[in-house]
Order: C-alpha cells, then sequence, then structure tokens
C-alpha cells in the first residue's frame, strides 16, 4: 500500500475509534450519574426485598409450596423454630409442605395465615445482598378443631442474582405458638425436644444454627444491626454532586432513602421495646426529644426518658413477660427540606406478666424525626392508647383503663390532651393533609360522655 | 497527513460534548422514571393505609374522597357498588353517619401491601390484607385494588376486599361468620359480585397481579367452582388439569 493511503487509512482509523469511543468515560457528570443510579438501584432492592418476603407470605397462606420455594436462591434455606435447617428449593418445598399440612394447597376447614410485618430492611452498600428482621403473625388451625395465634421473629437474607431478588436464607425464630383458648398467658414450657412434627418425619440437612426456647422463656433473636443511632452506622445521603442539572434529583432520591431509614427506624424501636431493651430504646431518641404514651403525660429527653420506660417493667426480657408491640401501617412524610419528618403508625399490643392474664391491645402513633449529621432520631413519640381488653373476655366484656401519671416517676409534662380509652373513643389528629383532597383532615372529636365532650 | 490526523480529531472532539449532552438527557429521563416509580408506589401504600385509618374512626366522607369519580367498591360478597357517590351511600347506609360511637372498635389494619405501577406510570395495583379487630370478632379480608392517578394524585379505582376468614371473640376453631351477600343488608349493590367463592373453612385464591418475583410465571386463575371441598384449590385444579379440561 503508498505510504500516503496508509497513513490516511491510519488517521481515518483513529478518526473512527475516537468517534466511537463514549465520550461519557471523560464526563464527570456521567459519573455522578452513576453514583446517583446506584443509590435508586439501592432503593429498588428494599422494595424487591419487601415484596419477595411479602409475596412469600401470601403464597403459604395458600398452601402454594412450589410458588414459595421458587423464591428462594438455589443453594437458599429454610429453618424455623428448632428444625434445623432445610438447603435447597427441592427440600424447602417438601418442608413448608408438610409443615403445612402435607398436601397441595389447604385443607378443607384449615388457617394457615402468616401476617408479614414490620421489615427492617438493610441493603448492602453494594447493592448486591440485604438484609431484614420481620415478624411474623400466624393465625393457625383447622375449624371444629383447633385455633391458634403464632408469633416469631425472622431475620433473613436475600441476594440479587443477575438482577432478580431471591431469598438467600430464611430464618423464623419462633416465640410461640399458643392454643386460641387461653393464649400465650398460660403457656407451659415447651417440651425439650419442640421440633415440629415435620421435622421429626422429614430431618433438616444441618441442626439447627442455634438453640434457644420458646415463651415463656426468654429469648431474643440476634438483630443483624447495630442501634441505628447509638451504632456506627453509614449517615443517610445521595450524592451530591453540586452539578444543578442533577440537583433536583439528588433530593428525591435522599428523600426515598430517608423514607426507608425512618421506616427501619421505629422499626427497630419495636424490636427493642418487644424485648424491654430501654437502654436500646432510649438510645434512638434526640436530645431533647420527647415520649408521651396515653395519659402519662410528658416525659422530655433520653434520660428522663429511659427512667419513664421502667413503668413498663424492668430493664430486660422476663420469663412469662410479653411486651409485643408491633409497629405497622407507617404513613411518612418528610418535609421537603429533609431535616425532619412526621409519621402516623400503629400498635397491636400483645402483653402478659408473670402471672396474670394476657391483654390484647392497640394504638396510634403520632411521631416525629429529626435527622442530625445524616442520622435520623425520634424527636417526639406519641402514643394514643384506642384501648386494651382481657385475653380471655374481649372487647364485649373488658375494657382495661388507662393509667395515670405515674407519682413515682413523674411526667416533665402533663398529658397533651385529655382522652379516654376503650370504650371512650378519641380520634388522634393526623399530622397530614387527605392525600387526595390536599386538605386538613380537621375531623372533629366524637362525643364522650364521661369527659364531656359533645 | 498531520492535516487529515488533525481534522479526524477535531470531528471526533466536535462529535463528543454534543453525543454526550443527549446522552446525559436521555440517563436522566431514565433516571427520572424510576425515581417516579419509587415516589408512586410510596403514594399507593400511603392512600391505602389512609383508607384504613379512616375505616377505624368511621370517616365515611373522607374515605370516599380516597376514590376516583368513576371508581367500584365490592367487599366481601356484597357485589359491585359503581362510583364514588355510590360508594359514600353504601358507607352511610349501611354504617351509619361519619364518627366512631362510644363502645365501638372497628379496627381495619392495614398491612402487607405489594404495590406495582403500571408501565404508564397513571395505573397501580396492590396486594394488601386488611386485619380486622373489633366488638365482634376478628376478620382478615385481603384486597387487590387498582389505582389511577388523575393530575399528578393518586386515587382508588378499584377496591376489592374479598374475605378469608371472619370469626367471633371464640375464635376460628369454634366460630364462623359466613361471607356477606348482596342482600346481607342496604343497600343493594349496583352489580352482582364479580366472582363467587366461599370464606373459611373453605378457601378462595384471590388471583395475583404481579407474576411470581423470581420466576415471572404469570399468575393463572384458578377457575374452579366455589365448592366446599375437602382439598379445594391446587388439588381440584391438578385433578381437572390432568382430566384435560
Amino acid at each position: 500500500m503508498p505510504g500516503h493511503i496508509r497513513k490516511l487509512a491510519g488517521a481515518c482509523a483513529v478518526a473512527m475509534v475516537l468517534g466511537a469511543l463514549p465520550a461519557r468515560a471523560a464526563s464527570s457528570i456521567d459519573v455522578q450519574i452513576d453514583r446517583l443510579t446506584h443509590q435508586v438501584d439501592r432503593l429498588e432492592g428494599a422494595r424487591a426485598v419487601r415484596k419477595l418476603q411479602r409475596a412469600f407470605g401470601y403464597y403459604v397462606d395458600r398452601g402454594l409450596w412450589d410458588e414459595a420455594a421458587d423464591l428462594f436462591a438455589d443453594d437458599g434455606t429454610v429453618e424455623i423454630g428448632q428444625d434445623g435447617v432445610y438447603v435447597g428449593k427441592a427440600r424447602i418445598r417438601e418442608y413448608l409442605q408438610r409443615l403445612g399440612g402435607g398436601r397441595p394447597g389447604l385443607a378443607y376447614g384449615q388457617l394457615n395465615e402468616h401476617l408479614q410485618l414490620q421489615p427492617k430492611v438493610d441493603i448492602s452498600e453494594d447493592g448486591l445482598t440485604a438484609k431484614a428482621r420481620w415478624r411474623d403473625l400466624a393465625m393457625l388451625g383447622q375449624f371444629g378443631k383447633s385455633a391458634a395465634w403464632g408469633d416469631g421473629i425472622y431475620e433473613n437474607a436475600y441476594v440479587k442474582d443477575r438482577g432478580v431478588w431471591k431469598i438467600r436464607s430464611l430464618h423464623l425464630y419462633v416465640n410461640f405458638v399458643a392454643p386460641y383458648e387461653k393464649g400465650w398467658a398460660r403457656l407451659e414450657p415447651a417440651a425439650a425436644d419442640w421440633r415440629s412434627d415435620a421435622a421429626r418425619a422429614f430431618p433438616p440437612d444441618r441442626p439447627p444454627t442455634e438453640r434457644y426456647r420458646p415463651f415463656p422463656e426468654v429469648q431474643v433473636p440476634p438483630f443483624h444491626y447495630a442501634n441505628p443511632v447509638t451504632g456506627p452506622g453509614a449517615a443517610v445521603r445521595a450524592p451530591h454532586s453540586g452539578d444543578p442539572r442533577l440537583a433536583p434529583y439528588e433530593r428525591r432520591v435522599e428523600l426515598l432513602m430517608d423514607q426507608d431509614a425512618i421506616q427501619n427506624l421505629q422499626a427497630a424501636y419495636g424490636y427493642y421495646f418487644d424485648k424491654s431493651m430501654w437502654k436500646e430504646v432510649a438510645g434512638l431518641f434526640a436530645k431533647d426529644a420527647t415520649f408521651e404514651y396515653g395519659q402519662r403525660g410528658v416525659y422530655v429527653g433520653p434520660d428522663h426518658i429511659r427512667k419513664a420506660l421502667l413503668l413498663f417493667g424492668k430493664e430486660g426480657p422476663e420469663p412469662h413477660k410479653l411486651n409485643n408491640y408491633m409497629q405497622l401501617q407507617p404513613v411518612i412524610h418528610v418535609a421537603p427540606d429533609g431535616r425532619t419528618a412526621k409519621a402516623r403508625w400503629r400498635s397491636v399490643v400483645q402483653r402478659s406478666r408473670p402471672n396474670q392474664n394476657g391483654e390484647w391491645g392497640e394504638g396510634t402513633y403520632e411521631n416525629e424525626y429529626v435527622k442530625e449529621n445524616g442520622v435520623w432520631k425520634i424527636s417526639r413519640l406519641h402514643f394514643y392508647v384506642t384501648g386494651f381488653t382481657d385475653y380471655d373476655l374481649g372487647w364485649t366484656k373488658s375494657a382495661i383503663p388507662m393509667q395515670g401519671q405515674s407519682a413515682v416517676i413523674p411526667p416533665d409534662r402533663p398529658p397533651t390532651e385529655v382522652y379516654r380509652s376503650y370504650p371512650g373513643v378519641y380520634i388522634p389528629p393526623f399530622d397530614y393533609a387527605h392525600p387526595v383532597t390536599g386538605q386538613p383532615m380537621d375531623i372533629p372529636e366524637p362525643a364522650d360522655s364521661v369527659l364531656g365532650r359533645k | 497527513m498531520k492535516a487529515l490526523l488533525a481534522l479526524a480529531l477535531a470531528a471526533a472532539a466536535a462529535a463528543g460534548p454534543a453525543a454526550a449532552q443527549e446522552s446525559v438527557e436521555a440517563r436522566l429521563k431514565a433516571l427520572d422514571a424510576r425515581i417516579t416509580r419509587l415516589e408512586d408506589a410510596n403514594q399507593v401504600e400511603r392512600v391505602q393505609r389512609t383508607y384504613g385509618y379512616f375505616v377505624d374512626k368511621a370517616q365515611w366522607t373522607k374515605l370516599s374522597e380516597l376514590f376516583s369519580k368513576d371508581a367500584t367498591l365490592e367487599i366481601g360478597g356484597r357485589g359491585v357498588f359503581v362510583g364514588r357517590d355510590r360508594v359514600l351511600e353504601y358507607m352511610h347506609k349501611a354504617f351509619g353517619p361519619d364518627g366512631i360511637k362510644e363502645g365501638l372498635i372497628i379496627n381495619h389494619m392495614q398491612f402487607q401491601p405489594i404495590a406495582d405501577i403500571d408501565p404508564d406510570g397513571l395505573h397501580a395495583k396492590q396486594r394488601m390484607r386488611a386485619f380486622v379487630m373489633s366488638n365482634g370478632g376478628w376478620g382478615i379480608p385481603l384486597y387487590e385494588n387498582e389505582y389511577v392517578k388523575e393530575d399528578g394524585v393518586w386515587k382508588i379505582s378499584r377496591l376489592r376486599g374479598p374475605f378469608t376468614m371472619y370469626t367471633s371473640w371464640e375464635g376460628w376453631a369454634k366460630s364462623v361468620i359466613p361471607n356477606t351477600r348482596p342482600d346481607s343488608f342496604l343497600p343493594p349493590p349496583d352489580l352482582p359480585p364479580t366472582t363467587v367463592y366461599l370464606t373459611y373453612p373453605s378457601y378462595y385464591i384471590v388471583p395475583f397481579h404481579y407474576p411470581n418475583p423470581v420466576t415471572g410465571k404469570p399468575w393463572v386463575p384458578r377457575t374452579m367452582e366455589a365448592g366446599a371441598y375437602a382439598a379445594p384449590g391446587v388439588t381440584a385444579v391438578d385433578a381437572l388439569e390432568k382430566a384435560g379440561r
């Protein structure tokens, strides 16, 4: 080839290569978009994990064992109670079916509801794995024969496998399965070997990961996370590029991260509260935070809050003490400046104390949160008691009144509002406007014949 | 030769920023869609949870305002009520005026949402459950609802809440409260029930709006009759499929 043509060909080749090179390799805004996209990946991951676990529950509810087992990674595991570890989808499927009655679907008259509640989901920094703590509230039974409530805590792991999120390990720490008649308060300690019949007939691949005993004995399922406030942890921050083209997206991503962080924070509150871990509970509050429960008045600051928690019993779990305050149904609104937030939650309460009968309760939270140095903390916890009732007697026969202000550990301020719990009625004011009309809720309080409210 | 190379380099450089600009816009547009979908899913969850908070305190007017104008409501076996005005009429006639009365607990607690936004970004579906704690006992309805985004505002367009089980305080071993019917109480519906199904002690598999999250296999609705079989649901369908029907 003549020299000048060779050089021309070379120049053209260089031009073609230069033209084909992604110009963005040199562009810093593309790198910034990559960083922001990565946080969106992680937000979608958290949502995918919540969907996976909830879908698991809905399949198990109807005996769809194939569909439930399909949610697991190929090397996935299931461990429930002291039954041991089942490895791989085929074994998981067989075990779930045996546990659920031994047939595809349910039997006539069978109830097998496993409500999947109170997620605290943590996605890894690289966005490829996750861990989550959940609560399992179970309604089990066979019409004409038996009915039972179940309570347990999941510590699960998830993995993103070639773009698809799957359950890596499901570990349900069974707290109790209590007969509907008499309930958890009159449970006797379990037998030494409290494996299920399914596990006896169909032994696991590995023995249980750890030994523990069900309620009424003490168990605290290990936490996959440190205290979200007092423990070491990453600040909740979206990338901040300084580029005005990216700023609106970065703000929106951070608000979404804030929303998830607050859901996690309140779930963590509940899991500590369940086990009377008052030091950990108090650690979730900001410096001038307030705590108000029912008509006990307002406690100000983490030190005084920690003292006030003793009104719920001594620090730490004890046998025959059940203190489940489930953290449910959140409606979270983060302020546009991302510094504060408000949320309405509710709690279904399962309680018992040694030598006392069990109680059901329910209430509404109207809470406030503050973000300090990238860490969300509770600035106001306000629990409005709807009512408490004796486990056996139920609402038509038993209304347990709220306690008033303690003389032993008095509050800093009287109650913000005076109201009665059941049989009285009260509508805890909404912190947010109507989601459709945008109008303030402004709901008038119902009449109360005792308080004289019209 | 050097001139040719210089020309080639200049051409590549000129093409560079223009290509990057388009690329950035396209990337941001795609990111915006993903962020919007996350925001929308959060809002659809808020709307349904607010529905529950309104039911708890008998706030029927505010509850009806969560619905789009042509929305439908179908709870239990009562049949279908068409339009927001009829939703409000259903609530008021069946349950009385707004406001919870002393001595009543009617908690319809909203749990376990699976919300999926349609690709058009204007419609959504959500599977959710209610956990009812009331003076009357316990209940577990299940929802497969639809939502519409009108002028940027998410509303309920279809509320469909078939019951799984209702029972008194005696508990579900001893006591069953059967499903409601179109004639259970006033007002009568606009349309008959979309599906006839039985509640506990039988069961019905409420069709899933989503495919299996891992395998992607879409849910095939079971077309079994609403009967009280010894082992209904999956087994009955398997038998029918094996018989080639």
